[in-house]
């Protein structure tokens, strides 16, 4: 019997919402890691019962979690990225974890905030720094934005595990094609978020990076200054925004099994950061970005919150979820036609994963 | 120095560090001495507990007693036999 695992990463713990293929009632369980913030739940490839939690605490700092047993119990991972004692960084937050592909499918990727990107090839047990990003020549120049100075994104090629994209806020998308070790700028045709001739090549505040898995070649973000693609690996970005209210927005999220099929959900302004007139919509593109579409069915209207970067996903059996900041979880089964809450109200929603038990 | 018995007692959300324990008991003779073979025993400790550059994290507090560490000129102070350090998040914020 099929059952949809919904994984919430939220400011004061994990939840997890289930639902068997047959039933209409949803089973809730949590909170797991309880009083920490958990930014990402990262399901092991192949294994859905191996779970990683990437955390942090704003007095203790960050941590990693693994489950083996579907998020039931957890045990923290004997090692945790962390600079060099004299690099003058620090770890603030593991913001997201990503397995690698291919012969490195057994990597485990961390990006973290202060913005940088690990490497681990033990499970977890020790963490290396690819230091071409974390000292990367722009390095000095780099800021922040509200949610802090991460390294929220990370994609890595489905056939070439050495070709490694992240999105940084606010810097920009950076790839490597060596597995880490050098990293290129890649945000020629973005908008810069800060209008200034210094800051050559950053300064482009990208809020979520998507890879198509069918064609890595072809990336989209809902960026800062509006929503973009790439069809040649991020060395150019167009802008895609056709049937959009406006620019502004944090997450996207893509169908794993249509390459054509991309949400996002946009905000008013970065100003309000509040969905348009209270109205939560969602909007889905069919034809890879050309034109994008409202969609309402279920969704409040008087609703002013928003949905965080990580918070909007796509199930590997074409379901629709995303949580909002302010605890509310919306679920569609028919690719956003319809839409119905979850039950419960949970701590501020960073993040949304899904996966399928059998 | 004398080695004494003393107790560590730390907050339950750092307990993964420490195989689910939140009290601990150690041989130490100083301070120094003992928050080291805390980390040793419980590397994970070091990340919660200390930055990078080994400064305490700011909303840490440990206290010796009834004293707040961070404000002693060292930790190179001998400990009393059955004395307890305790391991703290502070009440920051509003």
């Amino acid at each position: 019997m099929n059952t949809i695992l919904v994984i919430l990463g939220t400011e004061k713990g994990a939840f997890f919402l289930s639902k068997s293929r047959n039933r209409v009632e949803w089973q809730e369980k949590g909170p797991f890691l309880k009083g920490w913030k958990v930014h990402d739940v990262m399901v092991a490839p192949e294994k859905p019962l191996r779970m990683y939690a990437a955390m942090s605490h704003f007095v203790f700092g960050p941590s990693i979690q693994k489950s083996e047993d579907g998020g039931e119990t957890w045990q923290a991972l004997t090692g945790v990225p962390q600079y060099e004692a004299d690099s003058g960084q620090t770890i603030n937050a593991i913001w997201t974890l990503v397995s690698g592909s291919g012969e490195a499918s057994t990597k485990l990727y961390a990006g973290v905030d202060e913005a940088g990107l690990f490497v681990s090839e033990d499970d977890g047990n020790s963490w290396r720094e690819l230091k071409g990003l974390s000292k990367h020549p722009t390095r000095a120049e780099w800021m922040g934005g509200a949610g802090g100075l991460c390294c929220h994104s990370v994609q890595v090629h489905p056939e070439n595990p050495d070709r490694i994209w992240v999105g940084i806020s606010a810097v920009g998308v950076l790839r490597s094609d060596d597995g880490g070790t050098t990293w290129q700028l890649k945000n020629d045709g973005l908008e810069k978020v800060v209008e200034s001739e210094s800051f050559e090549g950053i300064v482009y505040c990208v809020h979520r990076l998507v890879m198509d898995p069918r064609n890595p070649d072809r990336l989209f973000q809902q960026n800062h200054r509006g929503v973009f693609r790439s069809r040649d690996g991020g060395d150019s970005w167009e802008r895609i925004e056709n049937g959009l209210p406006g620019t502004f927005g944090f997450p996207m999220a893509m169908s794993p099994k249509n390459s054509n099929e991309l949400y996002t959900i946009p905000l008013e302004s970065d100003e309000f950061r509040i969905f348009p007139q209270g109205q939560l919509t969602v909007y889905r593109s069919q034809d890879g970005g050309d034109s994008w579409q409202p969609l309402t069915s279920g969704l409040p209207n008087n609703i002013y919150t928003g949905v965080l970067r990580q918070a909007l996903t796509v199930s590997d059996e074409g379901s629709v979820v995303f949580g909002t900041s302010s605890g509310q979880v919306y679920f569609s089964e028919d690719r956003g036609e319809n839409w119905q809450p979850l039950p419960g109200t949970y701590p501020r929603i960073y993040s949304v994963t899904t996966c399928t038990l059998d | 120095m004398e080695k004494v018995q003393v107790t560590v007692c730390l907050s339950q959300l750092i307990a993964h560090a420490t195989g689910g324990k939140t009290r601990m008991y150690f041989k130490a003779a100083t301070l120094k001495d003992c928050l080291g073979q805390l980390q040793q025993a419980h590397p994970l400790m070091k990340v919660h507990l200390f930055e990078e550059d080994g400064r305490q994290r700011p909303h840490v507090l440990i206290y010796y007693g009834k004293q707040d560490i961070r404000w002693l000129p060292n930790l190179d102070i001998p400990l009393e036999p059955d004395s307890e350090i305790t391991i703290l998040q502070a009440v920051s914020g509003g």
